[in-house]
């Protein structure tokens, strides 16, 4: 199996956990197993043989056993597996007689298979040799098969849902491209692209690389940037060999990597000349703990026992992990991890090391560290390359520049500044009428110990925006969670146009409150970016008609006339929605994408289809957490003209970002929090926001480990592996 | 033990129920515990003799008081309870083997008659889940998820595997919380499923969907990640466990109480109830 193969199931095997845990709420359910529409799902996407197979229902069973109060759990390992091996007997047979149904099909037959094969081993082992009459046996049986059956229907509409979506994601992968070459490749040359062009999709060539010639040599340290969609993802994967290992696509040109072709390695190989750090960090982060995570790198350098520790300290020491070295990955935040795959990364102290966008989530202080970290591996004689958006701060760090647009290199040279001249957007005056929203004196206390708020108050008044900044867990999230109901204070108030909202559910606030979280992922499900806007429009719709039949409710006239004309009132409304959808995809510029599927978008469009939603539900307050996150300068400034917009027609606006300069471009006033409480709240006129950028300047961010301002790379334990 | 809170009641404990302790329990290593657990379970199906059951069950409870564990298990007794309740109904209506008790309706000669063999069966039969229960509990919550794995590489399951239920376990919490996450943001938007199971399954679409292909998608670079650092021969620096007195002490134990039972079940006329 591919290890993407691997993780694949391994994640969906996480899912069938949790699925058969939330229906244990169901007395009963211990033998209706949902974990089965899981791995039916893993060998439906997957299809391996039947060895592997059999080796996912094992795994499946393991956890089966371990995490779910099996009432036998030795039969779960019995079960699973020829469940599995059901699964895949089927959907082989079946898969190319009825392309859309066969996930159902597969999944119907396969669940019963596990599931009686379960209870008739239970019944085996633990009850019948113990002397259980006919009828005994029976009365045990007969209330277990509607459970079977009913998780059955359940499995095969999970299956049905997720699988063709799933697959449609599935990005084809080949093992290695063998290729021939004219000439042997130039052993001096630590990266070097000849003519290289690449495109993913071989049977609808779009090259997202064109034809780029490069030479990277050791000890350089480059910066590689441009909008989103220039390539730059692809060109590090490309730069790293990966593009030619495992994906499949056209590839045209030569990739030389440390004095090697790319394809002459192994796939096991390639990893030891060039390491990389992707930008998503959390699916990089494989064990269950931090340290884990960072030893079994260099434990599988083949280091003498005392080597590796000396090593794991020196990558704590570099990357500040070792506080949070016994914590599990899912407790650490979006920087920390960030922090651990860079750790990751280094400790396998390849010749090339390749991060792509892997700071966007670190503070300043932190940013800082990694590239004194970088440079000094860069003196130290390694080749850096690093994809990043905050093009000004490294321009001291780097030695060079590379820009791509297009797929293409428009500059290459010495780092430069961005030029880009921020737009000044015409507002109107705020009026200050009566606030739309009042936060009087609001404490949060998470479980028994943290306060995540501690006494904030606040007003938002309509026409107006307001900028909430401040480091991780400052409790900027926490905090406009309370706005529409998500979380309840702890003590204090909020009051939405006057009415105190503590006993009002979520749906009714989302009446007047619109809330976008800061991934557009977390939102985005249907197929189509119309349908993905009706959505909302759809829940408001439901809960206003709630309402009326809430109060009619008893009257029971409802005559053939009243059905009629509330017919009549539904079509309208379907005709309503559609326009103000239409309307609001055009306001952000996605009226030509309307029927395309939001996963095939850009991110800097994913957002803007997450605005689109927003401003077609047309509430009065709007919250945004981070709406810019992800996005280079030219794009942010875009979804601020699309915000400043919504700020004119005098919607009250509240943003969380981490950008000064955004919050200094947009708002009308900026609010900074610490600790739970706001530190500060300015007004913002021109001239104060030159006191903003000054603070968040990475100049005057201030390193904790001292050890790191002089870091001095002849110091350094860490030396070149392999040797270029 | 955590409890994820979400509003609107959906509460979630974390699947991962490892508790952190002192307690004796926690120092064995996990490979002891697995022996425990397993020798528990094939010595509560060995044999159906009430007293028998009954001892095992005791032993298992005071292992679990002694390493501080007792509080945590008892989180099982509403499941355990409501199982052997239902054995209890089934069995008595059904099974009419033994003297006849007492009728459950006591009209004329009686119906539904209740036999001293149906009650001792539906005791045994609660008592052997009882055991299982919590000899694997007791397993879960003393054992980090990390050291599971590890046993899964002392045990030689092929590396391949090994990897898949070390990626299983590392994003069980991780898609808990991605899953309540989701689910705000649905929430954000007025989406109200309402409750129960008609609730859950309306959720599939707007929660679960964007769970999973969000998840999938991590899949690739999860892969990459995997190729690039060298994870598929890490195992061979992974067998590694240690063996205590302690761990020797539980092994020979259980070792001991198989070797009674199965020489009890093997001879029954040397034994009476």
């Amino acid at each position: 199996m591919k290890s993407r193969d691997i993780a694949l199931v391994g994640i969906l095997l996480a899912a069938g956990a949790i699925a058969r845990y939330i229906s244990l709420f169901i007395p009963g359910a211990i033998v209706a197993n949902l974990t089965i529409a899981f791995y039916c799902l893993a060998i439906i996407l997957v299809v391996p043989k039947y060895k592997e197979a059999l080796g996912i229902g094992v795994v499946a069973g393991i956890i089966c056993a371990v995490f779910s109060h099996s009432v036998f759990p030795l039969g779960n390992l019995i079960s699973e597996p020829i469940g599995a091996i059901v699964c895949l007997f089927v959907y082989k047979a079946i898969r190319n007689k009825t392309k859309k149904l066969s996930p159902t099909i597969t999944t119907s037959i396969a669940t019963p298979a596990s599931g009686f094969s379960f209870i008739a081993i239970t019944f085996l082992v633990m009850i019948a040799p113990s002397g259980a009459t006919i009828e005994t046996m029976i009365a045990f049986i007969a209330p277990l098969i509607p459970i079977v059956l009913g998780a059955t229907v359940v499995n095969a509409i999970i299956v049905q849902i997720i699988a063709l979506p799933a697959s449609a994601l599935m990005q084809k992968t080949i093992p290695i491209q063998k290729r021939t070459h004219e000439t042997p490749a130039n052993e001096e040359s630590v990266i070097e692209l000849k003519n290289v062009s690449y495109a993913y999709d071989s049977d609808n060539p779009e090259f997202v690389l064109k034809d780029l010639n490069l030479k990277i040599g050791r000890g350089e340290f480059v910066i590689v940037t441009g909008s989103s969609g220039a390539g730059k993802t692809t060109f590090c994967k490309t730069v790293t060999g990966i593009t030619l290992h495992s994906y499949g696509g056209i590839l045209k040109g030569e990739i030389t990597i440390a004095g090697k072709y790319a394809d002459k390695y192994k796939e096991d190989e390639l990893g030891e000349a060039a390491g990389m750090v992707f930008d998503d960090a959390d699916a990089q982060l494989i064990f269950t703990t931090v340290e884990e995570e960072i030893r079994t790198g260099l434990e599988t350098r083949k280091l003498k026992e005392f080597e590796i520790e000396e090593k794991l300290e020196e990558l704590y020491r570099l990357t500040n992990t070792k506080v949070i070295k016994d914590q599990a990955p899912h407790t650490l935040s979006g920087g920390q991890k960030q922090r651990v795959a860079f750790a990751a990364a280094l400790s396998k102290e390849t010749p090339i090391l390749v991060l792509d966008e892997a700071t966007s989530e670190l503070d300043k202080e932190s940013r800082k560290q990694i590239y004194i970290v970088l440079k000094s591996l860069s003196e130290a004689g390694r080749t850096v390359v690093l994809v990043e958006h905050m093009i000004d701060e490294t321009v001291e760090y780097a030695t060079r520049q590379i820009r791509l647009e297009k797929g293409e290199i428009v500059y290459d040279g010495i780092p430069m500044k961005e030029t880009l001249v921020v737009p000044t957007f015409s507002k109107k005056p705020a009026l200050k009428t009566k606030p739309a929203a009042v936060v009087k004196n609001i404490v949060h206390v998470y479980g028994n110990q943290l306060k995540a708020l501690d006494g904030v108050s606040m007003e938002l008044y309509a026409g107006e925006i307001t900028a909430i900044v401040g480091e991780n867990g400052s409790g900027k999230t926490t905090l406009i969670k309370h706005l529409n109901g998500l979380l309840k204070p702890t003590t204090g108030t909020v009051e939405i146009f006057d009415q105190n909202i503590e006993k009002m559910k979520i749906a009714e606030i989302s009446k007047n409150v619109g809330l976008v979280f800061q991934n557009p992922d977390t939102m985005l499900f249907e197929n189509t970016c119309l349908k993905e806007v009706l959505f909302g429009l759809k829940n408001i719709r439901n809960e206003n008609e709630k309402k009326k039949t809430g109060r009619n409710g008893n009257k029971k006239n409802a005559n053939r006339r009243d059905e009629n004309k509330r017919d009549e009132n539904k079509r309208d409304e379907n005709k309503e929605n559609e326009e103000a959808a239409l309307t609001a995809l055009k306001e952000v510029g996605l009226s030509d994408k309307m029927d395309m599927n939001p996963r095939h978008l850009s991110r800097g469009e994913r957002q803007r289809l997450a605005l689109a939603c927003v401003i077609a539900m047309n509430q009065p307050i709007l919250i945004l957490d981070e709406p810019t996150t992800g996005l280079d300068l030219k794009e942010s400034i875009e979804i601020m003209e699309q915000i400043i917009k919504l700020r004119n027609e005098g919607k009250s606006v509240l943003m969380i970002t981490h950008s000064p300069k955004i919050a200094e471009m947009a708002a009308d006033c900026v609010i900074e929090m610490a600790f739970g409480k706001i530190t500060s709240v300015k007004e913002i006129t021109n001239a104060g926001a030159e006191d903003m950028i000054k603070k968040t300047d990475i100049r005057n961010a201030d390193i904790k480990n001292t050890d790191l301002k002089s870091a001095n790379p002849k110091n350094a334990n860490f030396e070149i592996a392999g040797g270029i | 033990m955590r409890i994820l809170k979400s509003p609107e009641g959906f509460k979630m404990d974390d699947i991962m129920q490892y508790v952190p302790g002192n307690g004796f329990f926690h120092k064995l290593n996990a490979m002891t515990k697995l022996i425990f657990a397993v020798g528990m379970l094939f010595a509560a199906v060995l044999t159906s003799n009430l007293s028998l059951l009954a001892a095992i069950v005791l032993f298992v409870a005071a292992l679990a008081v002694l390493s501080g564990l007792g509080k945590a298990l008892l989180k099982q007794l509403p499941l355990l309870l409501f199982l052997s309740l239902l054995l209890m109904l089934l069995t008595v209506l059904t099974m009419k083997t033994g003297n006849v008790l007492f009728y459950l309706i006591p009209i004329g000669s009686g119906y539904i008659s209740v036999t001293d063999g149906a009650i001792l069966f539906a005791a045994a039969m609660s008592l052997r889940f009882v055991v299982l229960i919590s000899s694997f509990q007791m397993l879960i919550i003393s054992t980090k998820p990390g050291e599971l794995v590890n046993t899964l590489y002392v045990l030689r399951v092929p590396n391949d595997y090994a990897l898949m239920f070390l990626i299983a376990v590392r994003f069980i919490p991780t898609l808990q919380r991605e899953g309540v996450r989701i689910n705000e943001a649905q929430l954000s938007r007025g989406y109200h499923p309402g409750g129960g199971v008609i609730g859950k399954v309306k959720q599939i679409g707007p929660v679960m969907l964007p769970l999973m292909l969000n998840s999938l998608s991590k899949a690739d670079t999860l892969g990459l990640t995997i190729d690039m650092r060298g994870y598929r021969k890490a195992a061979e620096n992974k067998r590694k466990i240690k063996y205590t007195g302690l761990d020797f002490i539980i092994i020979i134990t259980v070792i001991i109480i198989l070797g009674i039972i199965a020489f009890l079940s093997l001879n029954p006329t040397s034994f009476i109830v």
